[in-house]
Order: C-alpha cells, then sequence, then structure tokens
C-alpha cells in the first residue's frame, strides 16, 4: 500500500469516518473515476471501507460518492471542502519555475483551478491554501514536483508543532 | 411433479444470489436500480440496511443517518410480520447451507436448542462493548451474506477476491462437520435482530401446527422436525424463534396428517 493513501473527499477525521461506513462499496460503485478502492485484507477495522491511491488514480472531485453514502461516512460536500490533504509544489523542480519551459499542467487539470492553483504573473503556478489534496496535480506533473500530504499527516504536523 | 411452496423458495433463493453476481456488473454501466450490498442497499430508491451494522454504528457514535435509520427500521419491519424469512428465502448462504445439507454425509442436528439464546447474549455482550470502546462495525466482518455480495463488487470493481470471500467456504466445513446450518444457527450474528423483531408482534405470519390432525404422534422424530433445516420441531407448543418460515416442514406434513400450515396466528 502507497504511503499516500487517501480517505474519501468529507470524509474528514479517520477515526469518525471508520465508526460509520458500513462496508456497502455504494461510494465505490458510484465513483466516476475509479479513485475509490476497496480496503481488502483481513484487518477487522478497516477491511471494506474505500480509500484513494492518489498515485495510481486520483480523485477528480466529481462528488459523486458522497450522495451515494447512507451512512454519512462520507458527507456530501462540495469540491472546495473536500478537504483530504494539500499539495507542494517543489520550485526547485518545476520546469515553469527552472525556467526550461512553461508548462501548465498541473493549473491545467486542477479540478479547482484558479482557486487551489493560480498563476503567479501569468504563469508560475502557486498551490493556494484552497487546495484540498486531490492529488491530481501530482499525478501528472511531468517533473513529479508535486508532494502530496494526506490530512492525517497534515494534521499530526499542525498538532506537534501547536 | 407438483409445485410445492418449497420450489417458489428455492426460485426465490437463486433469483437472489444470482441477482448480486449481475448488480455490480449492471452498476457499472451506470444503471443504477440496485446499488449496495446486504449490508445496505437501494432498490429504486428504497433504502434497506442491515439492522446489525446499524446498530453497531449508533453504538459507537450515539447517532445514526436517516437513510440507514429508515433501511433498518424496513428490514426489521418484514421480520416483525414474517419472522426471520431473509434467512430462508434471501440470504445467499442460506441457500448454500440449504444445498449443503442435501448432500448424504451433513447431518440435521437439533443439539443445543438454547443455542440461539447463547448467540443472543455473545453477540450482545460484544456489540455493546465494541459500541462502548468507539469501535467501528466490526461484525460486519462475519456477516455471510456480506461477504457474498461483497466479494461479487470487488470482483467486478477490481477484479480480486476479497479474503472475507474464504469465509464461506469456511462457515461450508463447520456446517459439514458440526451438522447443517452450523453456522447459521449458532455463529452468525445477523439473523439475531431478525429472529427477535419476530418476537414483537404476538400475532404475525408463523407455522401453526392442529394436533388433532396430526398422525405421527408416535413418530420421534416426527416426518416434520426430521425436514427442518435447523433441527427444529414444527409440533412444539411455542414455535421457536429461529424458524424461517421456510415452509419444509409444511410441505413434509401435507404427506401425512397435513398438521402443520402457514399462515397468520399467534405463539400459542
Ligand atoms: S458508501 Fe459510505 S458506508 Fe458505504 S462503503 Fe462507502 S463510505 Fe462506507
Ligand atoms: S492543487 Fe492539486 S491537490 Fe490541490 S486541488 Fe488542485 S489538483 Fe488537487
Ligand atoms: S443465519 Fe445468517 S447466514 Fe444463515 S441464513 Fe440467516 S442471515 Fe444467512
Ligand atoms: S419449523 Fe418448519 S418453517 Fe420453521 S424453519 Fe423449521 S422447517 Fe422451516
Amino acid at each position: 500500500m502507497s504511503s499516500t493513501q487517501l480517505l474519501p473527499p468529507g470524509a474528514g477525521d479517520k477515526k469518525r469516518f471508520l465508526q460509520n461506513c458500513i462496508h456497502c462499496g455504494k461510494c465505490v460503485e458510484a465513483c466516476r473515476f475509479d479513485a475509490l478502492k476497496i480496503t481488502e485484507g483481513l484487518n477487522p477495522m478497516t477491511a471494506g471501507t474505500p480509500y484513494i491511491d492518489p498515485e495510481k488514480a486520483p480523485c477528480f472531485l466529481c462528488m459523486h460518492c458522497g450522495p451515494a453514502c447512507p451512512t454519512g461516512a462520507i458527507s456530501a460536500i462540495e469540491q472546495k471542502d473536500a478537504d483530504m490533504g494539500a499539495a507542494f509544489l517543489d520550485k526547485n523542480q518545476c520546469f515553469t519555475y527552472l525556467g526550461a519551459v512553461i508548462c501548465r499542467t498541473c493549473f491545467e487539470k486542477c479540478p479547482m483551478r484558479n482557486t487551489a492553483i493560480v498563476l503567479e504573473n501569468g504563469y508560475l503556478p502557486v498551490i493556494t491554501d484552497q487546495c484540498v489534496g486531490c492529488g491530481v496535480c501530482a499525478y501528472v506533473c511531468p517533473r513529479h514536483a508535486i508532494t502530496l500530504i494526506p490530512r492525517e499527516r497534515i494534521h499530526e504536523k499542525v498538532r506537534s508543532e501547536a | 411433479m407438483k409445485l410445492h411452496r418449497n420450489h417458489v423458495r428455492r426460485a426465490c433463493q437463486c433469483l437472489v444470489a444470482l441477482s448480486f453476481i449481475a448488480i455490480p456488473w449492471i452498476n457499472g454501466f451506470d444503471i443504477r436500480i440496485v446499488t449496495g450490498n446486504l449490508l445496505s442497499l437501494e432498490i429504486f430508491g428504497i433504502p434497506f440496511a442491515d439492522p446489525l451494522a446499524a446498530l453497531q454504528v449508533f453504538f459507537s457514535t450515539w447517532s445514526l443517518s436517516w437513510t440507514v435509520t429508515i433501511g433498518a427500521l424496513l428490514s426489521l419491519t418484514l421480520a416483525v410480520i414474517m419472522g426471520p424469512v431473509f434467512c430462508s428465502w434471501i440470504c445467499p448462504y442460506g441457500l448454500i447451507a440449504d444445498l449443503m445439507q442435501k448432500l448424504p454425509f451433513v447431518k440435521r442436528r437439533n443439539r443445543f436448542s438454547r443455542g440461539w439464546l447463547f448467540k443472543a447474549v455473545v453477540v450482545g455482550i460484544v456489540v455493546v462493548g465494541l459500541g462502548a470502546m468507539a469501535f467501528p462495525p466490526m461484525l460486519n466482518q462475519l456477516s455471510l451474506p456480506g461477504w457474498y455480495t461483497r466479494t461479487m463488487q470487488t470482483l467486478w470493481l477490481s477484479g480480486t477476491i476479497p479474503a472475507g470471500f474464504w469465509l464461506l467456504p469456511a462457515a461450508s466445513v463447520l456446517d459439514m462437520a458440526g451438522g447443517g446450518h452450523f453456522w447459521c444457527r449458532y455463529c452468525c450474528p445477523q439473523s439475531l435482530l431478525l429472529q427477535a423483531a419476530g418476537l414483537v408482534l404476538p400475532r404475525r405470519f408463523r407455522v401453526k401446527y392442529d394436533a388433532s390432525k396430526c398422525i405421527c404422534s408416535e413418530k420421534n422424530p416426527s416426518p416434520c422436525m426430521k425436514s427442518c433445516p435447523y433441527g427444529l420441531d414444527p409440533r412444539e407448543r411455542k414455535i421457536h424463534p429461529e424458524c424461517t418460515n421456510c415452509g419444509d416442514c409444511v410441505v413434509q406434513c401435507s404427506h401425512f396428517g397435513s398438521a402443520l400450515s402457514q399462515g397468520f396466528g399467534s405463539r400459542k
């Protein structure tokens, strides 16, 4: 399993999510982009709950899973509240910052383009604090300049720094 | 061959078992008439839910969504009126267990007639305990109707067979060793709330016994008892909460005195 596993958009806190999910798989059936996968294995805490492996198939924020979920484990929310994590762009890797070519792949593909990624001076991609961490930009970046941090780890970081 | 109600039941079980192979496949084409699995299901927008799953979520979070509440109540309502018919008419493992019992070396036994009470106490403690410790609905992982349908979903969605699938053959082996329907009677936690719901109404759909017609008084075990998949005695004064209204005993009895029938009646 990849280290950057994400919970579905609107899952919120992992513990609350696991308590509510009854393993019906409706969210996975509803996902238009095959981003949601069913957790396999025998761990009784998690087997049957959905997850996203953004390196294989990121979430395109179609927001179909929330309304499909009968329990509210995934809340029906808007894109801007997806709160799955956050993406970080390494300027030392990005083609555009390096001055090699003007690449706007991440900006073009971000489902929240102009909100989560903006173009500074019209060409430099900047990830804002509106980013919800869907993972599309990291998935499409040809330079692998973008790292995705899942929600849990961001919250851990915030807690340990506080 | 006369068409008996047990043929209708078998057809119904097979239809459900086959449907759940097709449902996740059909959903793949975005035709969403039925979604989910036997833990939570939606048919034409009407929700159904495993009441035990709902209860577990409730005990660990002290809240429950409307969809699941209505879904669980609908499932329970069926059991309140008809008894645990889910087990004999719908559950895919119920079908497997029934078919297994046709094997010549699988015995029908009525060993612990209080087994369901014991199971109810154990499951009750587990549900409350897991809830108190705020655990996820872990008993779902023991749901064989759940795993049957989850396997089909996983197979169509990601092309793999989930580990829990192997509970189905494991339970079958248990049934072979311990006597038919061993899993259903002594292990399956799903059936409990349905059986309890079946006790709510004084009058509901059930097997009725007319002693004046019975011609097998000397035979022990009686033909009806021998035909019961759960090893129950349909002639007991109080029909057992485990009785699923499968009707096998009634069909069997029709070859003898026709003392058994099914209809609305009280648990006398
Ligand atoms: S739809 Fe909700 S309850 Fe069902 S598997 Fe997905 S998260 Fe869990
Ligand atoms: S910046 Fe990247 S991770 Fe954030 S919303 Fe846009 S595509 Fe998704
Ligand atoms: S007891 Fe459980 S496994 Fe057996 S038929 Fe009923 S629900 Fe299915
Ligand atoms: S008592 Fe009769 S109807 Fe009830 S489970 Fe046994 S055979 Fe079926």
